[in-house]
């Protein structure tokens, strides 16, 4: 036990002691319980992964087999290193194994592709997909569970192996789990469970393992290889206490007893929702976040950082409005979506085509086609912003999911960060505002008759009167013409959005009752039947007029209704107020109407950006407004914001201006004369909470500071980089130090190798005692080590003095 | 400890995970069997706990230097059930100054009895001490611990070189007149009065020769006088603030004690204990190994020779003061000092270097100590 070597002492620093390495001895276990228990702990092992194996997948293989086959090995294993010719079984066994696969190929492939059919079947019956299987050449069912039968046994070989070394010579846990684990991770990542005797004998062997493996803790810093390798006839006790705890455990709550408590499955959906809102929460702090499925218009600051959040290309120039979020039903502070049972009414009318298509499908022969290209660089990735009179169809786009009529969603960490869509120049879109004069425009388009001259009708009243609304009702439940012969798919797009049409008019007028009264006693008029266009031009002129614009609009009071208090009472606020201003007359006056957030982009910006660049759209461009359903045509938007419109004039059509304000364009000055010039700087309201929020109202931030704080970056890594190295070097160093004098001079030749490598001879010194090291029967002492740290530093010094700049930096950075 | 305790929760916690996600009653067995595991384990430390017993012993009351010698910490348990896991804190620690070393030792799961052998080395003498601070049983999972009686202490004398010096040894060299070296306080040594007799030792004048005795025990008997005479050697002993220095001092002490007691020439040694100068004095070849154990546990405090000179009491004729270390004012307090009629400092470790030659400091070089204590003269 006293195994004293001069070279393996330990020096205490200013001690004066050595310190050999600790000798335990212990009262030897007798040697046969001590192999019972290796053969028994190993056997559970090996038997228990294989029959949960079998029993998961149903394999058709009888469990006698590995049975024996795990005992055979558990005994050989045991009796191997025991008696310490393990080398020479696993010698034998691997040549066995070899010829046995030589010999047997055929079958043991045949066997492969039977498990693998069975794991796929399992996998398959245990989810919602769908798994491939092999075609095998087997002649029936005991040809199959032959061949499986080979193919388990000769996969048990190295398991078994790998199992003995880790269970009987190493006795370590976590080898031990390692190797067992896998056959059961496969069938519980498909919620398969696999027979509860095996895993009970399954978790028996880890328990065991984990109260008697060699938990190698160090003595004088190292670890010592005389620790009892051998169980004591003691460990028989606990292992029995063990087995009778899992048998007590099955007893008193049996399997077939058993019910999962319904708080656990609360508990479940609570831990998953929390993930999935902490995950976003992480996603959204570092990125511009529009609102997703709800927004709070009374917790909405501007905050702008001035970060890009999207870059659009457009293949023409048009304004464009890129919805991210529609907010279809008002609850005094907010919009949110239509409860889940409404969409279920609407998903069960559609027909085959997306309700965010059918506008654009239906004027695609009125209106020319373009593409639009948006980059989300700094935005929720989960938000796939898109614009109106969308024509791109959800199997050209399967990265994103349609969500009903209100907008395209993606996985946050998965949706594509550049995407194409193809929509309709919203410019060149008549709005007659009637489905059949829709139907006939439609039907002359598709045939090829492009006609200019279109008939609006003038059917929208602004006196919110019981009869207007049931004259507006008509025209928004108005059948498709059954006279006229229209062509596919025109027909079928028709009657979807006659369907649709019936649907919005159900559920997008909803308005409190005591506002509406309010917002008709205070807007409506006596008005004639005006066309679609004049309508909604007249309800954005007198939103426009009943606010003024400022970003630092007062908050309502608690409880107070956040329309209400913006019309009535502060008349200051900025597009949401607008907006939802907007909405609320709309639907009061029988207009249908929504909510929008998103990206407004010029004309302007487009042109700017040249043919084929990118607008930079940044987070102060965030915007509010409305939209309006015009029969047979779809959403349209409503700009009701101080400074921007969104009346999409048909530029053929001349009218009598008489109702209609001057037609403003995009960059025009509005009448206010607090607002933004432009809808470019009608600017935004959306709460930004971005990674940076500087506080700043507008702007990229000044190129100087980019440049320096890329200088600043740069230097910091460089910094970070040296401090490594010298890391480096201190660890190499206090190794050389800290080691027993005979590898510490070993570790220097190695290192001292890399100088010589560049051109710095060999310290003599250095050289004779790492001869001494690797020849001598005694190795180096103390001063010796000393005295190669010694050569080690004029191998340096030198290096310093003789080599390159170039070559010292790259020795630095190679060898440090 | 606490590395397993997070591992064990971090299982835990993946127990729990499972049984959240997992609807079958697998899960749920798991997570049971997690949390009965470690009670399980608790249980087996709390039945073989009690009886367990731990001792520390040295299996040999001296070495030399550089000789192994081993510390043995035994764990002994009354009952069949063996323990899952001791642990032992061990610290080791040379009294005469230095550092500390510090082990801790796993006894893993055996039977009644182990042991654990921790083989040592001294470089320098002294009183190696080793002692249990702290010996816990812990369980299978080392997630408890309970707290182990334990045996303290063992300690190992590792003795400096007992080969006498090669120094002179002349009696008559010292001063002239010079007679028998007697010790002050020896009772009756007067010369005018023959006390008794002794044998005949080296250097002993032929006058002081009894013939008559002689003839009658066919060996050489001297006449012991009675009257003191100052004519006595004393070491002064001065510790060093390392280890190297005292061990140092100590080796070339030893070297000229054994020396002397060979030659059978008492002398007095003075060294610092507690604060106060402590002096004993030795004749033989034993009082100098009994001296050298006393020698080898004094825990350096305070400067010899500030306590030593001045003092009236300690006129001695030869002042041998050994130090680590000598500054050379040092020097000029010896010259003034009349305690002795003559002093040798010997200088243990002496700087690196040239050093201007005096024939009052003699320089001892370690690796040259031989050469060094010849050209002392006692």
């Amino acid at each position: 036990m006293k195994d004293v070597k001069q070279n393996k002492e330990a020096r205490g620093a200013g001690t004066g002691l050595f310190l050999q390495p600790v000798a335990f001895s212990a009262s030897p276990g007798k040697g046969w319980t001590a192999f019972l228990m290796d053969c028994l702990l190993l056997f559970f092992g090996l038997f228990g992964a294989a029959w949960a194996f079998l029993s998961a997948f149903s394999l058709p293989i009888d469990p006698i087999f590995p049975l024996v086959l795990a005992a055979s090995f558990a005994l050989l294993f045991t009796a191997a290193y025991r008696w310490r010719f393990a080398d020479v079984i696993l010698f034998v066994l691997a040549a066995g194994l070899c010829v046995f696969l030589w010999r047997f190929q055929e079958e043991i492939v045949q066997g492969f592709l039977v498990t693998a059919n069975c794991m796929m079947a399992a996998f398959t019956a245990n989810s919602p997909y769908t798994f491939p299987t092999f075609v095998t050449e087997t002649a029936g069912e005991e040809e199959a569970a032959r061949c499986a039968a080979f193919f388990v046994g000769v996969c048990m070989v190295p398991v078994a192996g790998a199992l003995s070394w880790a269970t009987v010579r190493r006795r370590s846990f976590v080898f031990s789990f390692l190797f067992t684990f896998p056959f059961v991770l496969p069938a519980l990542s498909f919620t398969i469970t696999p027979d509860l005797r095996a895993m009970a004998l399954l978790l028996f062997f880890w328990g065991a393992q984990a109260l008697f493996s060699r938990k190698g803790r160090r003595s004088g810093g190292k670890h010592d290889p005389a620790e009892a390798k051998r169980l004591p006839a003691g460990a028989f006790f606990p292992a029995l206490l063990l087995a009778l705890v899992i048998g007590g455990l099955f007893l008193a709550v049996p399997p077939q007893n058993y019910e999962r408590p319904p708080q656990v499955e609360e508990w479940r959906v609570a831990l998953e929702d929390t993930a999935r809102d902490l995950s976003r929460r992480a996603v959204d702090a570092v990125r511009y976040h529009g609102s997703r499925d709800e927004t709070e218009l009374s917790e909405l600051q501007p905050d702008f950082s001035g970060q890009t959040v999207l870059e659009v290309r457009s293949t023409q120039v048009a304004d464009l409005y890129l919805r991210g979020f529609t907010g279809s039903v008002y609850n005094g502070d907010g919009w949110g979506l239509l409860p889940d049972e409404a969409y279920a009414e609407l998903r069960n009318a559609q027909g085959s085509f997306s309700t965010l298509n059918l506008p654009g499908l239906l004027a695609q022969y009125s209106a020319g086609e373009m593409q639009v290209s948006v980059r989300n660089v700094g935005g929720d990735r989960g938000i796939l912003y898109f614009p109106y009179y969308l024509t791109t169809q959800p199997e050209q786009f399967p990265a994103a999911q349609y969500v009903d009529d209100a907008s395209l969603r993606g996985n946050a960490f998965t949706a594509p960060q550049e995407y194409t869509l193809s929509c309709l120049d919203p410019g060149a879109v008549p709005l007659a505002g009637s489905r059949s004069v829709a139907a006939e425009l439609y039907a002359q388009n598709a045939l090829g008759e492009n006609s200019t001259q279109l008939y609006r009708v003038a059917g929208f009243y602004l006196d919110g009167s019981e009869g207007s609304r049931l004259a507006m009702e008509a025209l928004y439940r108005e059948p498709v013409p059954a006279s006229l012969s229209l062509p596919e798919p025109v027909a079928t797009l028709l009657e979807e959005e006659a369907t649709y049409s019936s649907f919005v008019y159900d559920h997008y007028l909803d308005v409190p009752e005591e506002l509406r009264t309010r917002l008709l006693d205070a807007f409506a008029m006596e008005s004639g039947p005006l066309e679609f266009n004049d309508a909604i031009t007249w309800v954005e002129d007198v939103i426009r007029r009943s606010g003024t614009y400022t970003l630092d609009a007062p908050l309502p009071p608690g409880g107070e209704d956040f329309v209400s208090y913006f019309l009535f009472t502060s008349r200051e606020g900025y597009c949401v107020h607008f907006a939802s201003s907007a909405v609320l007359l709309l639907r009061s006056l029988g207009i249908p109407a929504r909510y929008v957030e998103g990206f407004p982009v010029t004309a302007e910006e487009l042109f700017e950006a040249g043919g084929g660049g990118w607008a930079s759209i940044t987070d102060s461009r965030a915007h509010a407004w409305a939209e309006a359903y015009c029969p047979g045509f779809g959403w349209v938007p409503v700009e009701a914001t101080p400074g921007g419109t969104a009346v999409f004039v048909d530029p053929t059509e001349v009218e009598d201006p008489v109702s209609l304000p001057e037609p403003v364009s995009s960059a025009a000055p509005s009448s206010e004369p607090e607002a933004p010039s432009s809808a470019a700087d009608a600017v935004s309201s959306r709460p930004v909470v971005s990674g940076d929020p500087s506080g700043k109202e507008e702007g990229a931030p000044s190129p100087v500071w980019g440049v320096l704080l890329r200088a600043l970056a740069a230097l910091f890594c460089a910094g970070l980089l040296v401090l490594l190295f010298l890391l480096r070097r201190a660890v190499r160093d206090r190794r050389f130090d800290r080691l027993p004098p005979n590898r510490a001079v070993r570790s220097m030749y190695r290192y001292a190798l890399s100088f010589a490598r560049f051109g710095v001879p060999m310290d003599g010194e250095l050289r004779r005692l790492a001869e001494k090291v690797k020849f001598s029967r005694f190795g180096v002492n103390e001063e010796e080590r000393r005295a190669a740290l010694a050569a080690l530093d004029r191998m340096r010094r030198e290096a310093a003095r003789t080599l390159p700049l170039w070559k010292r930096a790259l020795l630095f950075l190679l060898a440090g | 400890m606490w590395s397993r305790r997070l591992a064990y929760l971090a299982a835990l916690a993946a127990g729990g995970l499972f049984f959240l996600f997992f609807r079958g009653y697998l899960s749920f067995f798991t997570l049971l069997f997690l949390v009965a595991l470690p009670v399980l384990s608790f249980v087996w430390l709390l039945l073989s706990w009690l009886p367990l017993r731990v001792s520390l012993e040295a299996d040999q009351l001296a070495a030399e230097r550089r000789e192994s010698f081993v510390f043995r910490v035994r764990v002994t348990s009354r009952r069949a059930l063996p323990v899952p896991c001791v642990r032992v804190s061990l610290r080791l620690c040379n009294a005469l100054g230095g550092g500390v070393e510090r082990r801790e030792l796993y006894f893993p799961f055996s039977g009644r009895e182990s042991s654990a052998e921790l083989a040592c080395r001294s470089a320098c003498c002294g009183c190696v001490r080793a002692e249990i601070r702290r010996a816990r049983a812990l369980d299978f999972l080392r997630l408890f611990s309970l707290p182990v009686r334990a045996a303290h202490a063992a300690e190992v004398f590792v003795l400096p070189s007992r080969k006498p010096a090669p120094s002179v040894l002349s009696e008559n060299s010292l001063l002239q007149g010079f007679g028998e070296l007697t010790l002050p306080t020896r009772p009756g040594s007067d010369f005018s009065e023959l006390t008794g007799t002794r044998a005949y030792r080296e250097g002993d004048p032929l006058h002081r020769v009894h013939w008559k005795l002689t003839e009658k025990t066919g060996a050489l008997v001297v006449r012991q006088g009675s009257r003191p005479a100052s004519r006595s050697l004393r070491f002064l002993l001065e510790y060093g603030d390392k280890l190297e220095g005292s061990d140092a001092m100590l080796e070339v002490f030893s070297r000229l004690a054994f020396l002397l007691a060979g030659r059978g020439v008492p002398a007095e040694v003075c060294w610092v204990s507690g604060g106060e100068i402590a002096s004993e004095t030795f004749e033989d070849e034993d009082g100098v190994s009994l001296l050298l154990r006393r020698l080898l546990s004094v825990r350096p405090s305070g400067s010899a020779l500030e306590l030593f000179r001045g003092e009236e009491r300690w006129k001695c004729a030869h002042l041998l003061y050994v130090t680590p270390c000598f500054e050379p004012d040092q020097l000029s307090l010896l010259i003034g000092e009349e305690s002795a009629s003559r002093f040798t400092v010997l200088q243990c470790l002496p700087p690196a270097g040239e050093q201007p030659h005096s024939p009052v400091v003699i320089p001892m070089v370690p690796e040259q100590l031989e050469t060094c204590l010849s050209e002392v003269e006692l």
